[in-house]
């Protein structure tokens, strides 16, 4: 609800344009967003191959990982199983 | 004379259609991750949620960095009909597409509102999530994310103002017509995926020693099947995201309020909706015949259905698109046996065929069909003609989809840094939040174990 009178203008509404902050510095932020974006996705790239290497160090015996499988698949394989 | 005027007093309720466009889209996205997390094995249900998850904010950041503005500049070509389009207004720095308060000629003639872009921004990540949901359970996410910019950004964008636009060079040209996507999505869709998976290896074990695919287990068929449900209502958003709505057409005769295609020309929303309706019910039909009791595919046959029509549902009778979605359904569903039989071709959700396939044919046939109807209302476009959709197709398959496509994954595959594995394959990606789930079980059991003892302690002490 309004006390007083709306229609006094602090400046001419034809002027304005954007109404943000830093107008003008948008090649800036544009260049930032696109370094960034290269980034992310090298930061993928680095977490998960070492996500995955841990994961291949801890099964590096192939013993240990047809155990892994068999116990996976079986689970599995309980899950879906009719009884 | 006609005269076609989009009023300022109806911007409003432009606004609230498109929001209305926003929420049926949101089906889209939903249903694909569904979906996946239903046809990913147990061993990878969860990670495959979180690789389609990531593209998210990978298309927000991209689409409006570039693929917002690729899809104003390049409708001539350029280079065709004529240098880049007026697209300033698109360009990420530009102050319109942030808070501003400058309502300039250019916005109001192509109806530019934010909102618009969120729509594009939903369709961007529709298409790269459909892309993903072929890919899981081998793809690195980082070669997949470079994908999703490859596709999203540049080629969906670039397909975009070439053939969905009423100033497309395109319907100029040849007299291309598509009226809800099947080329723009569906085609580029399929022709990219196929030259993705034409380079990156099957899942491990899917085929025998004969060459013969194994079906793999579903992690929840409940899911695969609620997944499919929720892309139908999707594909409603994909079509009332493809209209111009309040726009009014003045001549001799009076004002008439008017629904537009995406090229211009008056159209029937009730009627073109039904189309797809009816080729949706047809889809089904063949699909639940052919794929009875596959839980994957029983149902796919909606989605063949609702692109085997979208390039003409705006002039078809919807008859005539029940027998379209039959026909185009029955052949796109024995194709993709053959493709994985044949070339051994591991596609999961049945990409290169579903949507790649049926978009082709539907414009083909659409071709034969709308022959000597206007392409668009665009000054100097040409009729629809077979030559020009076929032209049309093999452009969106080949040149924008399967060559970026192959290309792109050949330069992944090049630098190893495209697939997972084999030992990270067999054990699943899930294996980590199983592991990390198992230690702080035994962590928390161990704690509740030490508060029951003193708990007990204390009572012995009490007593």
């Amino acid at each position: 609800m309004t006390r007083t009178d709306l229609n006094n203008w602090l400046l001419d509404f034809n002027e304005i344009n954007g109404i943000y902050i830093f107008s003008g510095s948008e090649g800036l932020w544009f260049l930032i967003c696109l370094i960034s974006i290269i980034w992310f996705i090298l930061a993928i790239y680095r977490v998960e191959k070492n996500e995955h290497i841990s994961i291949e160090e801890e099964l590096s015996d192939p013993e240990d990982l047809k155990a892994l499988i068999i116990e996976i698949n079986s689970e599995e394989a309980d899950k879906n199983s009719p009884t | 004379m006609n005269e076609l005027i989009l009023n300022t007093k109806y911007y409003f309720l432009n606004d609230i259609f498109t929001l209305v466009v926003i929420l049926f889209l949101i089906f889209l996205p939903i249903g694909i991750i569904v979906r996946s997390h239903g046809i990913s094995r147990e061993k990878f249900s969860i990670s495959s949620i979180i690789t389609l998850s990531l593209s998210l904010p990978v298309i927000i950041i991209s689409t409006y960095l570039f693929g917002w503005a690729i899809s104003f500049a390049f409708t001539n070509g350029p280079g065709i009909t004529g240098g880049f389009s007026q697209f300033y207004f698109a360009l990420p720095w530009n102050s319109n597409m942030g808070p501003s308060l400058n309502l300039n000629s250019d916005l109001s003639f192509y109806k530019v509102t934010n909102l618009k872009f969120i729509t594009f921004i939903f369709l961007s990540w529709s298409i790269v999530l459909f892309l993903g949901s072929s890919l899981l359970e081998r793809i690195r996410i980082g070669a997949y994310l470079i994908l999703v910019i490859v596709l999203g950004s540049i080629l969906w964008p670039i397909a975009y103002s070439w053939s969905w636009s009423n100033s497309g060079w395109m319907s100029r040209v040849f007299g291309y017509h598509d009226a809800f996507g099947a080329g723009a999505f569906h085609t580029l869709l399929g022709g990219f995926a196929l030259g993705v998976l034409y380079q990156i290896k099957s899942r491990l074990a899917k085929f025998n020693n004969f060459q013969k695919p194994r079906s793999f287990p579903l992690n929840s068929i409940a899911n695969s099947i609620l997944g499919n449900f929720l892309i139908f209502f999707g594909f409603i958003g994909l079509s009332l995201s493809s209209i111009l709505i309040f726009y009014e057409i003045n001549n001799e005769t009076g004002n008439y309020m008017e629904v537009l295609n995406v090229f211009g020309t008056p159209i029937s929303l009730s009627g073109s909706i039904v189309n797809l309706l009816l080729a949706l019910c047809g889809g089904l039909f063949i699909s639940a015949i052919t794929k009875f009791r596959n839980p994957q595919f029983m149902f796919s046959g909606g989605i063949i259905g609702i692109i085997s029509v979208s390039s003409g549902a705006d002039y078809y009778f919807p008859l005539q698109s029940f027998i379209i979605g039959m026909i185009i359904t029955f052949v796109v569903l024995k194709t993709h046996s053959y493709l994985e039989e044949r070339f051994r071709i591991d596609d999961i959700t049945g990409l290169i065929t579903m949507h790649g396939f049926a978009g082709f044919w539907s414009l083909i046939i659409s071709g034969i069909l709308l022959w000597g109807y206007p392409s668009s209302n665009y000054e100097g476009s040409v009729y629809i003609n077979p030559f020009g959709q076929f032209a049309g197709a093999l452009i969106l398959f080949w040149i924008l989809g399967f060559i970026p496509g192959y290309l792109s994954t050949k330069i992944l595959k090049f630098f190893s840094i495209l697939e997972t594995t084999s030992t990270i394959q067999l054990t699943g990606e899930d294996i980590t939040f199983k592991r990390d789930n198992f230690l702080l079980n035994q962590e928390l059991i161990e704690a509740e174990i030490e508060i029951i003892s003193e708990l007990s302690r204390n009572k012995n002490d009490k007593n």
